[in-house]
């Protein structure tokens, strides 16, 4: 089981890639390989510890509130991963600037609280938060390595909309190589003549 | 549907969420204090020649916050310059931006702008208003060792620096900040405190 859900994570079920989950971060963030590291790991931690306390709390949430419920989780989860890095490294909290508090509005972590971790056991939450947030993570330290390295060729990838076409082009990479390739196929159509 | 035990069962789950948070402020917020003054002696460090940087310490940075103003006078062979360090603010795009002016003064020369930095945190957009960081961007390096010729009381910044195009509020207040800065210098009246005169010391 968590070999089947790291699998969808990284790969048939990408946050990024397959559910163009979390892309505003993505495409402001990921200008080198340094932030978007860094900012990966801050989502993963994020998303393994929120999605595990939405997992915990599910029975005192009431159906009609559980959005706000999740957004309240979230929210604090973020506040305390932003406290904890202003006081373990300050200047890697002035580096990730406003993406740190905006990780709250990522849907990547609404979208898995709400199909996943309140409707699963904790132990599955756990691999599917771990996966995703890996999927993601590893998405955006490959767009901050190819921009990082394209960037002094062209300073159209240090920019939003150079980031949007290589993100294109990774989607479009992906699902080429996910499409099952068949040879192609010659049909022949036979006229019969029916006079 | 229950509607008041809904609200309760919430309102606990707020209550729970800021007993979190307290608690973790209350463990972190003095690590976070020395963190954010390190920070600001380094950008403070930034701000002055190697000769002068040793002089400075947190009281200076905590007497720049009380006065907006700091001045050193060089030592041994700098003796005959002086080093301003004015804090300004001006409103941004998304709150006041601490800014943060390094003017060289020389006997005899025209004085000059050593430096300027943004003092953290603040909330400019992302991607746009952040070029007022040099983490970011440059831009703040047209600000270096830039001499100023001509009277300084009707100084105008903007004739002589450019704004970004998307990111024109952000950068036009420090410009402006500059602008005060350099105006103020004319009519400036001297802070002295225990950092100046560590100027002995260090020589």
């Amino acid at each position: 089981m968590p070999v089947q859900t790291l699998r969808e994570g990284l790969w048939s079920q990408n946050p990024a890639l397959v559910q163009l989950l979390g892309l505003c971060p993505l495409m402001a963030v990921s200008t080198s390989f340094e932030t978007g590291l860094y900012l990966g790991i801050t989502t993963l931690f994020i998303m393994l510890l929120g999605n595990a306390l939405i997992c915990g709390c599910r029975g005192f949430i009431a159906p009609h509130l559980r959005l706000p419920s999740f957004m309240l989780i979230f929210a604090t989860v973020t506040t305390v991963a932003e406290l904890a890095l202003q006081a373990v490294d300050f200047a890697l909290y002035t580096q990730l600037g406003l993406f740190l508090p905006l990780i709250i509005t990522n849907c990547m972590l609404l979208a898995r609280a709400e199909a996943f971790a309140s409707r699963n056991p904790l132990r599955l939450v756990f691999y599917d938060a771990l996966a995703m947030g890996l999927g993601f993570l590893i998405v955006l330290l490959l767009m901050g390595l190819t921009r990082q390295l394209l960037t002094p060729y062209s300073v159209f990838f240090a920019i939003p909309p150079g980031a949007f076409f290589l993100f294109a082009l990774g989607v479009a990479l992906h699902k080429w190589w996910r499409e099952p390739r068949r040879p192609h196929q010659i049909q022949t159509l036979t006229l019969e003549d029916d006079t | 549907m229950k509607p008041h035990k809904d609200i309760a069962q919430f309102a606990g789950l707020c209550s729970l969420c800021l007993i979190v948070l307290g608690v973790v402020y209350w463990l972190w917020h003095h690590q976070i204090e020395e963190n954010r003054s390190e920070y600001a002696l380094r950008q403070l460090q930034e701000l002055l020649p190697s000769h002068q940087q040793r002089v400075l310490t947190q009281d200076a940075v905590a007497a720049l916050r009380q006065h907006r103003k700091l001045m050193l006078q060089g030592c041994g062979a700098y003796s005959e310059f002086t080093y301003q360090l004015l804090l300004k603010t001006e409103q941004g795009y998304a709150g006041p931006l601490r800014v943060l002016v390094s003017l060289e003064l020389h006997q005899g020369h025209p004085p000059q702008i050593f430096g300027v930095r943004v003092l953290p945190p603040f909330q400019e957009t992302p991607g746009l208003g952040d070029v007022i960081s040099l983490d970011k961007s440059p831009w703040l390096r047209q600000f270096d060792t830039v001499p100023l010729n001509g009277p300084l009381d009707t100084f105008d910044a903007f004739s002589h620096f450019d704004t970004v195009s998307g990111a024109t509020i952000s950068t036009s207040a420090v410009i402006r900040a500059v602008t005060s800065a350099i105006r103020s210098l004319t009519h400036q009246q001297e802070v002295k405190g225990d950092f100046a005169n560590a100027c002995s010391d260090s020589a």
